[in-house]
């Protein structure tokens, strides 16, 4: 058996000069596979882009990239202590002090719940990645003495708005075990967005010192955030590091800081501090892929019904090449490679169509958003003339859900994969019909004539 | 040296409840070289006789040995090695493949059996010049006249220059001259290759070129 015999037959047998309604089936299987793979590619690029955007959101804003949280509150010398130590700790390239416990945020009739962050005044300028992930969304990053910086999500809830005072309530235990509330006016300075909901929804800045002032010991905690060059080559499950050395030299800083803090402190990296959080985008994405790879062998079948009409159209082909001295297995593997070149063209066509959506989804998203809320403008218009209807559009981009801008990764190896995966489904399901190819009998078909 | 050999062989098949025995008890030597020419009247089963020497068929009894091989006791593997090497085939239809060009057409056999395509392909076009046919390379079987089409299938049936081509009236469907035409290059091809042919023909003039004639009567084999 010739193997380049056997895709020289394939090709012909696909695109040769008379194969006019063979096209047209063969045309059907490859956009049947081309349109399966639209959902797992988007799934991948965007799942990826997007667990990214969330992850760096969390460990950017909110547990740092590894975080020392004290045992028992350190003195405030003992606290400058360990920074100073940390700093000198190589490969460390930020260290923040930060008390963080619950309260009440009060402003006129309207008070909520708040996670009150301390943390240091000039953390905005020391910390780039801070000012990159937090969005002022009015006033300024000003935590001097009496100000407080409110979540977006806390200041509708209370109504306030920069330059309003607002009262923060903590609780306080006496020695003899009753609870006193302490409050403390602040001003507001300005409202931030980490620009995912879910994550910001209860914070609160205050200055460092204001919060170590007010923060009873019993509901607060104080901790180091420690950053580094690359908080993604820390052992995680989520993301790959960018090298093995990277991923050593992160996990020996972890072990240098824990050598240092311990026992007064635990050390954990940001996967640990959030782990549910973390294993539930991979839960979701491994679901996602799941679902989108059986979609693919789904449309796999698409590829076997091809393959089956072309066996069927062939026999007379089929037969004379078996007469000829071709051999069973080589026409079996002729239109396994007929389904496997069908699959291939159809994750050429799958690749280019899912990257282009990929790649343009918050466009995409965008659009879908301004076609449904014209619709429903229109919908409400037309109903008003009738009755008194009230629409309001719909936001897919927003914040309450998720991101406020999907973040797309486009990753070659995960694109290989797919590839490879259709290729072999495409295959498979083509080597089904195509044993009947070996099984023809020429004399049952050269009778015919 | 024998280059077919059939002892005792019949072949019947089975319609509804009647077995209608087409070849009883035929024996057939053909020599090296020899050309050997069948006749025999519509139904007699000369097809019949030419697809059990093929392999396409196998004898209800009876033993047939082509070229060393044991025709009738082959599996599909050998059967496949012996049509490749051995074995040309010719037919009253051409069953040329109408997504390939006369050249592909003929050096596809080669390529099959594992003759890298640049060698089938210059090989094809050599037996091309020698039908006839060098201008009609690249064209398609649709592009071809009849006579064209069944001297492109010579071709195809010589390219792996078996001892053996079997020809099942290779003109029955061309009109006088081009059977004329096509007989002339067949008949001068297997000659200059000492290829032996059994060719079923209704053609009286091509009986006498042959080096014996044969015809089926009655399931048995008479020379005429
Ligand atoms: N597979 C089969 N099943 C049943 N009967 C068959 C089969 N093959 C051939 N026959 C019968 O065997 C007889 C011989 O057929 P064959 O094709 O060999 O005749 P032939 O001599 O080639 O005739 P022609 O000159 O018309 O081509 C015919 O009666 C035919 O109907
Ligand atoms: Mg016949």
């Amino acid at each position: 058996m010739n193997p380049h015999s056997a895709l020289y037959l394939a090709f012909r047998f696909l695109f040769g000069p008379t194969t006019d309604q063979t096209y047209r089936r063969i045309r059907g299987g490859v956009i049947g596979v081309g349109l399966s793979l639209i959902p797992i590619v988007v799934v991948l690029q965007v799942a990826d882009g997007m667990i990214a955007g969330i992850s760096e959101r969390y460990f950017e804003t909110g547990s740092s990239h590894i975080v020392a949280v004290a045992q028992f509150t350190p003195e405030p010398e003992s606290l400058e202590g360990s920074v100073s130590d940390l700093e000198r700790v190589a490969g460390v390239e930020l260290v923040a002090r930060e008390k963080r416990g619950l309260g009440l945020a009060a402003f006129g009739d309207g008070r909520t719940a708040v996670t009150i962050r301390a943390v240091e005044p000039d953390l905005w300028e020391r910390d780039p990645s801070v000012s990159e992930y937090i969005d002022l969304v009015a006033g300024e990053w000003d935590l001097s003495e009496r100000s407080v910086l409110l979540g977006e999500s806390v200041a509708s809830e209370l109504g306030a708005t920069v330059g309003d005072t607002v009262r923060i309530l903590t609780a306080r235990t006496l020695s003899g075990g009753r609870i006193v509330p302490r409050t403390r006016s602040v001003t507001v300075t300005g409202v931030f967005s980490s620009g995912y909901a879910d994550l910001d929804r209860l914070w609160v800045f205050l200055p460092f010192d204001e919060g170590a002032r007010i923060l009873p010991d019993e509901t607060s905690e104080t901790l180091i955030g420690i950053k580094i060059a690359d908080p993604l080559s820390l052992p995680n499950p989520l993301f790959r590091a960018s090298s093995r050395e990277a991923a050593e030299s992160a996990v020996a800083i972890v072990d240098e800081v824990r050598e240092l803090l311990t026992p007064d402190y635990r050390v954990t990296t940001w996967f640990e501090s959030d782990r549910a959080t973390y294993m539930s985008f991979r839960t979701t994405k491994d679901l996602l892929v799941f679902i989108t790879v059986l979609i693919v062998i789904v449309a796999a079948v698409n590829i076997s019904s091809a393959l089956v009409m072309l066996v069927l159209e062939k026999q007379e082909e089929i037969a004379v090449l078996k007469s000829f001295g071709a051999s069973p297995s080589l026409l079996v593997f002729t239109f396994v490679l007929a389904g496997m070149v069908l699959g291939a063209l159809g994750t050429l066509v799958g690749l280019a169509l899912g990257l282009l959506l990929a790649v343009n989804i918050n466009e995409v998203l965008w659009f879908i958003e301004v076609v449904v809320n014209a619709f429903a403008w229109l919908g409400g218009a037309v109903a008003g003339l009738f009755a008194d209807v009230n629409v309001t559009g719909i936001e897919i981009l927003s914040s309450e859900y998720y991101l406020q801008e999907i973040p797309t990764r486009i990753r070659l190896v995960d694109l290989m994969l797919v590839s490879i995966l259709t290729i072999f489904l495409a295959s498979l399901a083509a080597w089904f019909p195509a044993r009947r190819a070996g099984r023809v009998r020429p004399l049952d078909v050269l009778r015919r004539h | 040296m024998a280059v077919v050999e059939l002892k005792a062989v019949s072949k019947s098949f089975q319609s509804g409840e009647s077995l209608l025995t087409v070849l009883d008890n035929v024996d057939l030597t053909v020599n090296e070289g020899e050309v050997v020419v069948v006749r025999g009247s519509s139904g007699s089963g000369k097809s019949t006789l030419l697809n059990l020497i093929g392999g396409l068929d196998t004898p209800s009894s009876g033993d047939i040995e082509a070229c060393g091989y044991a025709v009738s006791k082959l599996g599909e593997r050998d059967l496949t090695e012996f049509r490749a090497s051995r074995l040309g085939f010719v037919f009253q239809f051409h069953y040329l493949l109408k997504d390939f060009t006369a050249t592909e057409n003929v050096m596809m056999p080669a390529f099959m059996r594992g003759m890298p395509r640049a060698e089938a392909t210059e090989r094809a076009q050599a037996l091309l010049a020698e039908v006839g046919l060098s201008e009609r390379q690249t064209h398609y079987p649709t592009q071809l006249s009849g006579g064209e089409r069944q001297r492109a299938a010579l071709a195809r049936a010589l390219i792996n220059e078996p001892p053996l081509l079997l020809a099942d009236e290779p003109t029955g469907n061309l009109d006088a001259e081009n059977s004329l035409r096509v007989e002339e290059q067949l008949l001068e091809l297997v000659r200059r290759h000492g290829t032996s042919l059994i060719i079923v023909t209704h053609d009286d003039r091509l009986a006498t070129r042959g080096d014996r004639t044969l015809t089926l009567e009655r399931g048995a084999l008479v020379t005429s």
